[in-house]
């Protein structure tokens, strides 16, 4: 270790017990006293930096998994909160579905005639289809007329 | 937690809310509209469907019948739906023998934006069953009735 380095050392501690080192100085001085084959002067004072770069070391674990922790509490709020959103969107969507009236009851459209398991469109058959089944429902009497008929007979 | 029970409560009650539109729904349905699907089709069965422009002279917006040979089951079957859609029935006309609807005219009532509906029933002397249902707006009523008292 040369003299220039030894020296910067000497600085640097009496900077550190002056209250006026940065972090950058100071992660230096914890890594100097944690390698081997220190001086015999500064020895006494490998406990100390070796103390504050278990405690930084320490705290910068402690740091992460509070970290973690937030991370995975904002995660979880996230997920309750947007699946929340996610059920009420699906469930008005679903409602309002099933409340947009119809404008008839039956979902058949268009202009056809099934007979015997066959469709046919054409536009004349069909009407003609659908006289004849009106004309089936066609009552042969005025059914009022018939039963005052009936008391005067 | 006072958050998850409110989160919670809004859930369940839209779930409520989706439950009862799917009842209020199916409510609105008529019975007959089931023999349309089940029979329309099959042999010895005719089924019109008349929808739109072919229907501006009568005023109608939909028109569906079907006609069945006589058949004990269908036959019951169509009684049937009658019996529960004419609970609806604002006007009647019909006529029962032994028990059996062998004629009827049902005007359901008018709902909001929906139309005018009627049923038409009868069981002909040629062995047929006749089932009609019809959508019209408010002035299909009179032609409609027209219609159905005579036409020659």
């Amino acid at each position: 270790m040369n003299n220039n380095m030894l020296t910067d050392i000497h600085r640097l501690i009496e900077k550190y017990f002056e209250g006026q080192t940065s972090s950058g100085e100071e992660k230096m001085l914890r890594d100097y006293f944690a390698q081997p084959g220190l001086p015999d002067d500064l020895k006494e004072y490998a406990p100390l930096f070796r103390f504050l770069d278990n405690e930084s070391k320490a705290i910068a674990v402690l740091n992460g998994i509070r970290l973690d922790d937030e991370a995975a509490v904002r995660w979880r709020q996230s997920l309750r909160k947007y699946g929340t959103i996610a059920a009420v969107a699906a469930s008005l969507f679903i409602a309002l579905i099933l409340l947009t009236p119809e404008t008839s009851s039956t979902s058949q459209k268009g202009n056809y005639v099934w007979v015997d398991g066959q469709r046919i469109t054409d536009p004349r058959t069909v009407r003609e289809y659908a006289e004849l089944s009106f004309d089936k429902v066609q009552p042969e009497n005025d059914i009022i007329a018939d039963q005052l008929r009936a008391f005067s007979e | 937690m006072r958050t998850k029970k409110r989160y919670y409560r809004l859930l369940l009650l839209l779930l409520l809310l989706t439950g009862y539109a799917v009842t209020g729904q199916a409510q609105e349905n008529l019975s007959i509209n089931s023999i349309f699907g089940k029979y329309g089709k099959q042999k010895g069965a005719t089924m019109v469907v008349l929808s739109g422009e072919a229907l501006n002279n009568y005023r109608l917006d939909l028109y569906r019948s079907i006609t069945v040979k006589y058949d004990r089951v269908i036959l019951e079957d169509i009684q049937q739906c009658l019996e529960m859609d004419k609970k609806q029935a604002r006007q009647i006309k019909e006529v029962i023998n032994n028990g059996i609807i062998t004629s009827g005219y049902y005007q359901l009532p008018e709902e909001k934006n929906r139309m005018n509906r009627y049923i038409l029933f009868k069981i002909g002397s040629d062995g047929t069953a006749t089932l009609i249902y019809m959508e019209g707006g408010a002035d299909s009523e009179e032609l409609i009735n027209q219609l159905f008292i005579r036409r020659k």
